[in-house]
């Protein structure tokens, strides 16, 4: 069941009046005909939910300027799609209708960025670096804006219950906890009013992490109306109005001499935000920046992130939040500094990864890097792949004209820090019941703590039933996002069991019920190697991935078809945003790509073959071991898509490319780089 | 969608009666267009008049003919035994049509009355010198395909039967948007005894006729004969997707595809 299939009593539908304007007044807010409309229960604009709260946002950059949460917008609207009223109506039709019947006249305002927040990590020596280097090479990365697209879009249902004046609410979200304690803050009520149950959630990606203003506004209004209310989005809003990913622009440069030693390394982020900030509005910023220089050893840096407002639409954290823009920026340089210097870029690559015996290793940006053996990835790779074969095949097609590109990216995935539950009950019969903290949208997470619990506890996993995603019967936790749920949440499973064990062996009667929060040792960080092949039509621009070879480290396996699921899909997802996803504004500030009639999302037949290779070293971070594997796929593929493009154009003097690598881009690169040789 | 009547005539002439008794009812058969603009509320018919379980599905060859009731779907076209033996290239371009959902529903009739500047069978009834029969008379489809979604039908006109001219022999070739499976540029090419057609669709405001290329292959139908040969961008199609330059440049790199498709070589 989804939440738009929940039962409601007699409910009120919400149709929200979004602006048109990206930046402005409003002058008038005519919500009469509206009113009068048949069906129509109530109109609210910005003065009814005036003393509404503030969704909080996650610091992990100092802020210097947040922008205002508006459930609907005051006097001023800062964001294309804002909601600035609502119209609660007996059928959705109506209330569509009605709305349309709201006359809002907003007069448009000139807006220049304004920064949010902004860190710096430096040692002070990169210009020192860069002077006494042989080779500095620099690029510019700006990711295309990404629209996260899961199948089932956004969508709430209060259920209010008048005996009590309690809500309880159906939303599709990766953090129900977060739900719950958040709607209490910016309404204002205690939490215990609320009781939220996330049913099936239809995918998120990191766009369900957080609450929406539209979400607070439909449990606003089944507590003020003290009736039942829905809301679900339209392919249409979640274009205009949830949370978009990437966006980022990343400038670097890096140092090295003529033996390709790293010296240095310089970097500028850049990443949108919109006119409110989500919980993990600045993750995407911050990790950026944080995750360089990835798992190379870099001794100057000087590194820069700054989160920027504009009025297009809102920013978050989509699957990988700022891991691939790291990588990617990293992974260019490196493939840029090969080319100048005339090194292989595996063995540039290799000659520089942080070795084994170094781990842990403590970054200038706050990382502890805990395990693995980074160098062992490429090996892996290279064996699985046959590299000197490839190398040579790729001379054999040049050779005959055919522009062939091979593109390696290595990557870090770090994984969530902190803590999870896990309330694990023996009953007498047998059977074990698993409630964590933690969610699950289409992961398979039952299957994984079930599969610890009953490998920690030593019986049959039909024994075993999980508990997710309802406040009511699940202990507080934090959610599923950051890939931590089956490193932290299967942890606090494991824990759990254990402690159920030991109360057994101490001859304790059942049922008995260990209650654990458990917090991890610092962040497991995943890693890996990815290798593309890639072909380009000369005369269409039309490339063509052939083959994707993947090889990843993901700590501990509890599950591997649920790790192979991981990597496959967020490889699908990196691939979109190498080849076709992009979120388009004219200069008006008005969205171009509204549907997915001109917004591409990859088919299945645009998926090339993959083929995976993995081993595993523990992190000593958590209890299980585990690593996150949940956003490896959209780390690895951009970086190893983009630089095999490059690779494939090379020949053609072409250094520098931007995502998605549209066959018109790539026709306008071989055309100037053609009509420039003649 | 707003609300909206809704009628399923049994005969042509009840359709016929159904339209003109209101100026803003709209005739519906695949809806395959149609109903996702209702969806997202970008048409506000006052009735919607069903033609999908009335019009003709039939296929049928003769004298050098091959005729489609305007309600066959993609798909009926796309499998038609007919249509594989006597215009293969036909049944190849209704396979290529958008995806199985849209072929099972979408309808030949539908498309060419939509006319669609990147639709695919207005490039093959262009190309295949197609007579287009409706309620009240027939066209050309050179005359019947007049602008951006635009076609000779008056309000209450139905389109009812396309005959096309079977050429020696023919192929299509599309370059299809990422996005929406739509042609970006599509080429048809049909060779008769005495003619070269070559019909350009996604490219430009309407399909059109690409006379230089045409030439070009009259004189040696081979792809080495279009070397050299360009359509000129000026008045094509210019969006996020591809400008008109580009579209220029697929448009004869599809015609090209789709003469190599026909000699092989």
């Amino acid at each position: 069941m989804f939440t738009d299939d929940v039962k409601l009593t007699n409910p009120l539908h919400v149709a929200f009046v979004r602006s048109q304007i990206a930046s402005g007044e409003i002058v008038e807010l005519e919500t009469e005909d509206a009113l009068e409309a048949e069906g129509v229960a109530a109109v609210h604009t910005g003065a009814d939910v005036a003393d509404l709260g503030s969704l909080s946002v996650n610091p992990v950059l100092p802020i210097k300027h947040l922008p205002p949460f508006s459930v609907l917008a005051q006097a001023t609207v800062r964001g294309l799609g804002q909601p600035v009223a609502a119209v609660l109506g007996e059928t959705a039709l109506q209330a569509a209708d009605a709305a349309e019947l709201v006359y809002a006249e907003i007069e448009p305002t000139e807006s220049s960025p304004i920064l949010v927040a902004e860190k710096n990590w430096s040692n002070a020596q990169y210009e020192e670096a860069a002077a006494k280097a042989d080779h500095v090479v620099s690029c510019t990365i700006q990711h295309p804006r990404l629209a996260p697209s899961p199948m089932e879009p956004r969508s709430i249902a209060a259920a209010y219950d008048a005996e009590t004046d309690c809500v309880t609410v159906w939303h599709s979200t990766q953090t129900p906890h977060r739900t719950r304690s958040e709607l209490a803050a910016i309404l204002g009520i205690e939490a215990k009013r609320i009781r939220v149950i996330a049913p099936h959630v239809g995918g998120a990606f990191g766009m369900k992490a957080s609450l929406y203003p539209e979400d607070v506004f439909v449990v606003w209004a089944a507590l003020k109306h003290k009736r039942d209310v829905k809301w679900t989005a339209t392919r249409s809003e979640e274009f205009l109005s949830a949370t978009h990913g990437r966006g980022i622009k990343s400038e670097g440069e890096l140092a090295l001499s003529s033996d390709g030693t790293f010296l240095g390394l310089k970097a500028m982020v850049e990443g949108p935000v919109g006119a409110w900030l989500p919980n993990s509005g600045l993750i995407t910023a911050w990790n950026a920046a944080r995750v360089l220089p990835s798992g190379y050893a870099v001794p100057a840096q000087d590194i820069t992130t700054q989160a920027v407002m504009n009025n297009l639409g809102p920013t978050g954290i989509y699957r990988g939040a700022g891991r691939p823009e790291a990588n990617c920026l990293m992974e260019r340089l490196i493939d840029k500094a090969a080319a100048v210097s005339g090194i292989d870029p595996v063995e540039l690559r290799r000659k520089n990864l942080i070795p084994a015996t170094a781990l842990p290793h403590n970054t200038l940006t706050g990382n502890t890097l805990d395990s693995g053996d980074y160098a062992k990835a490429l090996d892996v790779l290279c064996e699985a792949v046959d590299y000197p074969a490839l190398l040579a095949e790729q001379t054999r097609c040049r050779a005959e004209g055919q522009l062939v590109g091979i593109g390696i990216g290595f990557y870090l995935e770090p994984s969530g820090n902190g803590w999870e539950t896990a309330r694990v009950t023996l009953n007498e019969d047998g059977s074990v019941v698993v409630a964590s903290g933690s969610s699950s949208q289409g992961h398979g997470r039952e299957t994984a703590f079930a599969q610890i619990a009953a490998d920690a506890l030593n019986i049959d996993i039909d024994q075993i039933s999980v508990l997710l995603a309802d406040t009511a019967k699940t202990p507080e936790g934090i959610g599923a996002l950051a890939s931590r749920s089956t490193a932290i949440g299967g942890s606090a499973v494991l824990k759990a069991c254990e402690e159920i064990t030991s109360r057994l062996e101490a001859s304790e009667a059942l049922p008995i019920t260990a209650d654990v929060r458990y917090e991890n040792k610092g962040q497991a960080w995943g890693y890996g190697a990815y290798l593309a092949q890639v072909s380009i039509c000369r005369s269409t621009g039309e490339l063509s991935v052939e083959r994707i070879t993947c090889v990843d480290d993901t700590g501990t396996i509890v599950n591997p078809k649920l790790v192979e699921g991981q990597i496959l899909g967020g490889l699908a997802q990196g691939l979109g945003e190498a080849l076709m996803e992009s979120i388009v504004y004219d200069e008006d500030g008005q969205l171009l790509t509204g549907s997915f009639m001109d917004y591409a999302m990859p088919r299945a037949a645009d998926i090339p073959t993959i083929d995976i290779h993995k081993f595993e070293t523990p992190s000593p971070m958590n209890a299980l071991g585990a690593k996150g594997v949940g956003e490896a796929g959209t780390i690895g593929a951009p970086a190893a898509i983009l630089n095999a493009a490059v690779d494939a154009l090379r020949p053609l003097g072409v250094t520098d490319l931007t995502m998605p690598l549209t066959s018109q881009s790539l026709w306008r690169a071989i055309r100037s780089a053609e009509q420039g040789k003649s | 969608m707003y609300e909206t009547a809704y009628a399923r005539p049994r005969t042509l002439e009840e359709a016929v009666e159904l339209l003109q008794s209101d100026e803003d009812a709209k005739c519906l058969a695949g809806g395959m267009t149609y109903v996702p603009t209702l969806k997202q509320r970008l048409a506000m018919p006052s009735l919607l008049v069903d033609l999908s379980r009335l019009l003709s599905r039939d296929i049928a060859v003769a004298d050098g003919f091959l005729t489609i009731g305007a309600g066959a779907r993609h798909v009926d076209v796309q499998r038609s035994q007919i249509v594989r033996e006597t215009l293969p290239a036909l049944a190849e371009l209704a396979g290529l049509i958008g995806d199985p959902m849209v072929r099972n529903r979408g309808t030949i009739g539908g498309s060419l009355s939509n006319n669609d500047p990147a639709a695919d069978y207005p490039s093959a009834a262009l190309a295949l010198d197609a007579q287009i029969t409706t309620t009240k008379q027939q066209y050309a489809a050179a005359d019947f395909l007049s602008g951006m979604f635009e076609t000779l039908l008056d309000d209450d006109e139905i389109v009812t039967h396309v005959r096309f001219k079977i050429p020696v022999c023919a192929a299509y070739s599309k370059f299809a948007s990422k996005a929406s499976g739509y042609a970006v540029a599509g080429a048809f090419v049909a060779r008769f005894d005495d003619d070269v057609r070559v019909a350009i669709t996604g490219a430009g405001p309407c399909v059109f006729r690409a006379d230089q290329l045409e030439e070009a292959l009259k004189g040696d139908f081979n792809v080495w004969a279009l070397k050299g040969k360009t359509i000129e961008p000026e008045g094509l199609l210019s969006d996020m997707h591809a400008d008109a330059e580009y579209r220029a440049a697929l448009a004869v790199e599809m015609t090209k595809r789709a003469v190599h498709q026909i000699t092989g070589a």
